[in-house]
């Protein structure tokens, strides 16, 4: 049943990531992507018309990879704060790309992306979780809360 | 003669995106001045008029819906075009924002051929 809202779920990544940064993610039959070393996390609120909570988990390598290529400066020249921002964006476009699939004839209210530690409080039994490759590299988009099941059974 | 835009958008990212974009698709020469937030964006076209505001929705401080709204009710600024640029851009908020008295909804992330085609509509009215 989850396949729905894992296949706008992967609309919604390749779309983002292609259109800011030319870069091909696809879907991998993975569930998390823990075994790399040092995982950066942001995480997304959804407050109305359900509950949700958007997290995605990348590598410090694969978000400079993405960063480069949005900013389009070299890795050496870019700094933390454009890392940070860089990926609350990537969240912020990907889930907004989401939901206007998921409810396009309902006004949705969002909170602001922030920085997170990578698995605290997320595994929920009813979660749903996502992992992409891009280039030899993987990341973790995970989504919890009301909207798993509610958009299922749209 | 140049034109004055003003770009607000809490996103460092989407602020050098959206300014890359109107580079690409605007003849015109552009000064182009970034706001952090809706606050910091009324007071930048309060201070010197703008030719058209570019706004995301979902800012801290004030976010683009309340200064869509100050700007439309504000005599002086009424006729600014304001295009909103944001990621939580679906049909049913974009008649919301269309009825408030927005140029235009984009959605994030844009595509600069897309921006084009709006900025051309405004090139007509306001030759940007």
């Amino acid at each position: 049943m989850k396949n729905t809202l894992a296949e706008v779920l992967h609309r919604s990544v390749s779309e983002s990531l292609e259109n800011m940064a030319f870069i091909e993610a696809r879907p991998v039959n993975q569930l998390s992507c823990a075994e790399d070393r040092e995982l950066l996390a942001v995480s997304l609120l959804m407050h109305e018309p359900v509950t949700a909570e958007f997290r995605m988990l990348m590598s410090r390598g694969l978000l400079l990879k993405i960063t480069e290529a949005l900013f389009g400066v070299p890795v050496e020249e870019l700094e933390d704060s454009m890392l940070k921002d860089a990926f609350a964006e990537l969240l912020n476009t990907i889930v907004g790309q989401f939901l206007n699939q998921a409810y396009p004839d309902t006004v949705y209210r969002l909170g602001l992306p922030e920085e997170v530690e990578p698995y605290e409080g997320l595994l929920e039994e009813d979660s749903l979780s996502c992992c992409y490759q891009v280039g030899e590299e993987l990341f973790q988009l995970a989504c919890c809360g009301e909207i798993v099941n509610q958009v299922v059974s749209r | 003669m140049m034109k004055r835009v003003v770009i607000a958008d809490d996103s460092l990212t989407a602020r050098m995106f959206v300014r890359r974009c109107l580079e690409i698709v605007s003849n015109a020469e552009l000064d182009i001045i970034e706001a952090a937030n809706g606050k910091e964006a009324l007071s930048a076209v309060k201070e010197n008029p703008a030719d058209l505001l570019v706004t995301d929705l979902n800012m801290p401080v004030m976010d683009g819906q309340t200064l869509l709204k100050w700007i439309k009710g504000n005599p002086r600024l009424v006729d600014l075009p304001v295009l909103v640029i944001t990621s939580a851009g679906n049909p049913a908020k974009e008649k919301e924002l269309l009825d408030m008295g927005a140029f235009a909804v984009m959605n994030k992330p844009i595509n600069p051929s897309n921006l084009k085609d709006k900025i051309a509509d405004l090139l007509d009215r306001e030759t940007l």
